[in-house]
């Protein structure tokens, strides 16, 4: 990812809200990235590019359709907490308060399904990812790989510091929409105790 | 209904249907079937629904014994089919008796084979998909490819009504597989069509590798976009990877082409070191 973005982000999430607020359920998927929106739609289904084009809509209500949500997360279940600790040079406590202290922007989905791209990490907390990646990453884990952070909300394999775990399911694939994250979410966390994490939701 | 239990799987076996949609957005890649028609025809061949899940196979055969009587189809990839050590025909319904042996042999030509059973094959279904989606562990049988000792089992069997399908098997020395530009088709220097490509052995469920004289182009990456099967990056060397159902839902390199729909099954099916064109529509 060398090129520039010739696109502030904040344009793109605030186009994909428009469009998906616009069109609906007659598209099919879309696909927002750095610099680019895709579109996909059932064959004959051209005019929903006109019906797009053609819409009128405000983009002042906008703001206040960003969700903003809060994450329970237990630094008890971070497997990798304390190695960021030390390539950061501070206590453990240290992290889990810099880290609490954070307000995090979904950028991106994808990679391996439901994974979650964020920026908005502290630079202290920057910790190369690891040289061996794990070939199980339970879901929710909260993962630290470079000056990014990122969501495992799904159980997968990866490569990123883990620094701790939310009890949340932010992707059911029974729920309507399946992912409770969008690009363009914030996200801050509150810190639960690992008592808490295991009776969650019970 | 089916029963049938696996004894030999082969490597690449998985429960197949026409692939997920809707949800890429959340990186969901769209899996299914690498070659539609074949699936579509090994479904009709024993009065199912098209887009019912089958069983699709690469490289190597799989060994199976019927549990019940049922009828099946073998279609795709060319193969030599036996039930009980008598041939019986591809592109064919067979009907099995409880204790059939049917045995389907590994490709003579071709990579993909679709075993169809009448009724709905019994799996796991993901957003909306029996696909097997094996990085993930997504439809199938426990998201994972087939293996010795597994049941097959379908519901809902239709009346069987003979059918019969259309295959193409003449094979061209160069294949001609045609492409629409991509959004970075203006980067390239060279056409895609002066080079012929060879089929690289590496090829699998998530692309299809290229062998050959490299493309120049015009820088080296994009910042991460959508891609979809079909999709052809030029990563730095110059060699065009064509994506295919297992893709993931971004990547990094000039989307130089995308192959129309009707040609990816087709290119799907080509072995190692087959020739290629990639034309212009």
């Amino acid at each position: 990812m060398q090129a520039p973005a010739t696109i502030p982000i904040e344009k793109i999430h605030q186009s994909t809200r428009l469009i998906k607020a616009v069109l609906g359920d007659s598209l099919q998927d879309i696909v927002p990235s750095y610099n680019s929106i895709a579109l996909f739609y059932e064959e004959g289904k051209e005019s929903l590019i006109e019906e797009l084009t053609s819409a009128k809509v405000s983009n002042q209500k906008d703001s206040k359709s960003i969700k903003k949500l809060e994450l329970p997360i237990c630094y008890e279940l971070g497997l990798d907490i304390d190695e960021v600790a030390v390539h950061s040079g501070i206590s453990k406590d240290e992290v889990i308060n810099i880290h609490l202290s954070g307000t995090y922007r979904a950028i991106l989905i994808g990679f391996t399904p439901g994974f979650i791209y964020m920026d908005g990490l502290d630079s202290r907390l920057a910790c190369p990812r690891k040289s061996n990646p794990r070939k199980y990453i339970e879901y929710g884990s909260i993962g630290i790989g470079g000056e990014q952070t990122g969501i495992y909300s799904l159980a997968s394999p990866g490569g990123w510091n883990i620094i701790g775990r939310t009890p949340l399911h932010l992707f059911d694939s029974k729920r309507k929409p399946p992912m409770s994250v969008e690009v363009g979410s914030e996200v801050s966390y509150v810190r639960i105790t690992k008592e808490e994490f295991e009776t969650w939701g019970n | 209904m089916g029963k049938l239990k696996v004894i030999k799987a082969g490597a690449l076996s998985t429960i197949q249907d026409k692939g997920r949609f809707g949800f890429r957005q959340y990186g969901i890649p769209q899996s299914g079937a690498m070659d539609i028609k074949s699936m579509k025809n090994a479904n009709q061949l024993v009065s199912n629904k098209s887009d019912w899940p089958v069983i699709e196979t690469a490289i190597q055969g799989i060994e199976l014994v019927a549990l019940e009587e049922t009828v099946v189809a073998v279609t795709g990839a060319t193969v030599t089919i036996q039930v009980n050590n008598r041939q019986v025909a591809m592109n064919a319904s067979n009907h099995l008796q409880a204790g059939d042996f049917l045995c389907i042999s590994k490709p003579m030509e071709g990579v993909y084979s679709y075993l169809g059973i009448s009724g709905r094959l019994e799996a796991n279904e993901d957003f909306g998909s029996n696909s097997t989606y094996v990085m993930a562990g997504f439809g199938g049988i426990e998201g994972r490819v087939l293996k010795q000792g597994d049941i097959l089992q379908t519901q809902n069997a239709p009346v069987f009504k003979a059918s019969s399908i259309q295959t193409e098997s003449k094979t061209n020395e160069i294949e001609i597989i045609h492409i629409i530009k991509g959004p970075e088709w203006k980067l390239l220097k060279d056409l895609p069509e002066r080079t012929i490509f060879q089929i690289d052995p590496s090829s699998n469920r998530m692309g299809i590798r290229l062998l050959g004289d490299p493309l120049n182009i015009e820088g080296e990456e994009i910042l991460s976009s959508a891609v979809i099967p079909g999709t052809v990056q030029l990563p730095p060397n110059g060699i065009p990877i064509i994506l295919m159902n297992d893709c993931q839902t971004t990547g990094g390199y000039p989307r130089i082409g995308k192959v129309i729909d009707e040609d990816l099954g087709r290119l799907a099916q080509l072995n190692p070191m087959r020739k290629v064109r990639l034309r212009l529509v």
